[in-house]
């Protein structure tokens, strides 16, 4: 299996702390050492992007709630696409709601994929898994 | 009403999946300081919050179906059932099913609703299979100049068609709930996509027999 390594970025855009400490815990249990930026909505996660000075030093993955105060999921993942700078950048978007329509609105918007939060602890552990394998792409 | 059941699923949803998420976390890991009765019953209460969630979803899905004339394009069913047939996959191999379909015409609709209108049909199928045979499920066409019949065609264990006129009703159900899960919404569903659709749904069946869902959709949608 292959393993972050240690300079894996990954960017998470939660308003719910308690999302945010479930996450960071199955992040911690997968891969542990690794630090994962936490912003609490879609302005934050532009204002990140903007105080990067160098492209190498870009996230390898930015996961987006989509129910956000300030600027939305949706809303982001429409602005990151729209900069020539970011748009290369692997978007998913993180939610709890499955909703068929949303979501192929999402990936028409250029979005990796549309992971539904994880109702387990089991379930947690798979999607830290698998956003750390689509980081590593 | 819609924009409430939408508005009450999608916040119902936050509270319920960290308390699946906490309560997943305890048995994995203090699992052996529990009786046995505890563990019985930490058990039960994960299996309700499962099916809360299973009909949150369902009823969150149910609300999210309306008319979007912006959204109409012509859809290719083939497609459409390809698409089902490939999100279905895991539930198709669990249970052995065979589904097959041919010369499905390209039809005005919202796409989205027509995936989700075959993936419940045959869910449906895999659902209410006989125990002494995997499931068979054909989707075919006969499409006329201005509308098409699809014929989703299985080898379950069939109904009655005395309760046809309530077999699309919402919480309807037509077996216990012990031997066949679900919240009762599944065909609701169905019903009001093809509603949107401006078409008709029905079914013929015979107990044991397998069942036969008719739907009738005009092959393109009037603009409003």
């Amino acid at each position: 299996m292959m393993e972050a390594s240690a300079n894996t970025k990954i960017l998470l855009a939660d308003d719910d702390a308690e999302d945010r400490l479930i996450i960071d815990d199955s992040f911690s249990e997968v891969e542990p050492g690794h630090s994962i930026s936490y912003v609490e909505d879609g302005m934050a996660v532009l204002h990140f992007l903007q105080e990067i000075t160098d492209e190498a030093d870009f996230p390898d993955l930015i996961i987006l709630d989509l129910n956000m105060p300030r600027l939305n999921g949706t809303e982001t993942l429409r602005a990151i696409k729209k900069i020539e700078h970011y748009r290369g950048i692997p978007v998913v978007i993180f939610s709890t709601s499955v909703n068929e329509i949303e979501k192929q609105e999402c990936l028409a918007l250029g979005a990796v994929n549309y992971v539904t939060k994880p109702t387990s602890y089991h379930g947690s552990l798979e999607i830290a898994r698998y956003f750390f394998h689509l980081a590593m792409r | 009403m819609e924009q409430f059941a939408y508005i009450a699923s999608h916040d119902l949803q936050e509270p319920l999946r960290k308390i699946g998420f906490y309560a997943d976390y305890i048995k994995t890991n203090f699992r052996p300081a529990f009786t046995d009765k505890g563990a019985l019953f930490f058990d039960n209460m994960l299996d309700s919050a499962v099916k809360m969630k299973t009909l949150i979803t369902d009823i969150l899905s149910y609300s999210v179906i309306k008319k979007e004339t912006n959204s109409v394009k012509p859809v290719d069913l083939e497609k459409i059932a390809a698409i089902a047939v490939f999100d279905l996959e895991i539930a198709i191999r669990t249970s052995n099913a065979q589904v097959t379909f041919s010369d499905l015409p390209v039809i005005d609709g919202i796409e989205a609703q027509l995936i989700q209108l075959f993936e419940n049909l045959i869910s449906n199928s895999i659902k209410y299979a006989v125990d002494s045979a995997a499931p068979i499920i054909n989707i075919s066409a006969n499409t006329t100049a201005d509308s098409v019949h699809l014929f989703f065609t299985d080898n379950g264990i069939g109904f009655d068609t005395i309760y046809l006129d309530r077999l699309f009703n919402l919480f309807q159900r037509l077996h216990t709930k012990d031997k066949y899960g679900g919240t009762g919404i599944g065909l609701a569903i169905c019903k009001k996509i093809v509603t949107t659709h401006n078409g008709m749904i029905t079914a013929l069946s015979e107990p044991g027999k397998g069942a036969t869902f008719i739907i009738t959709l005009p092959l393109h949608q009037i603009k409003e």
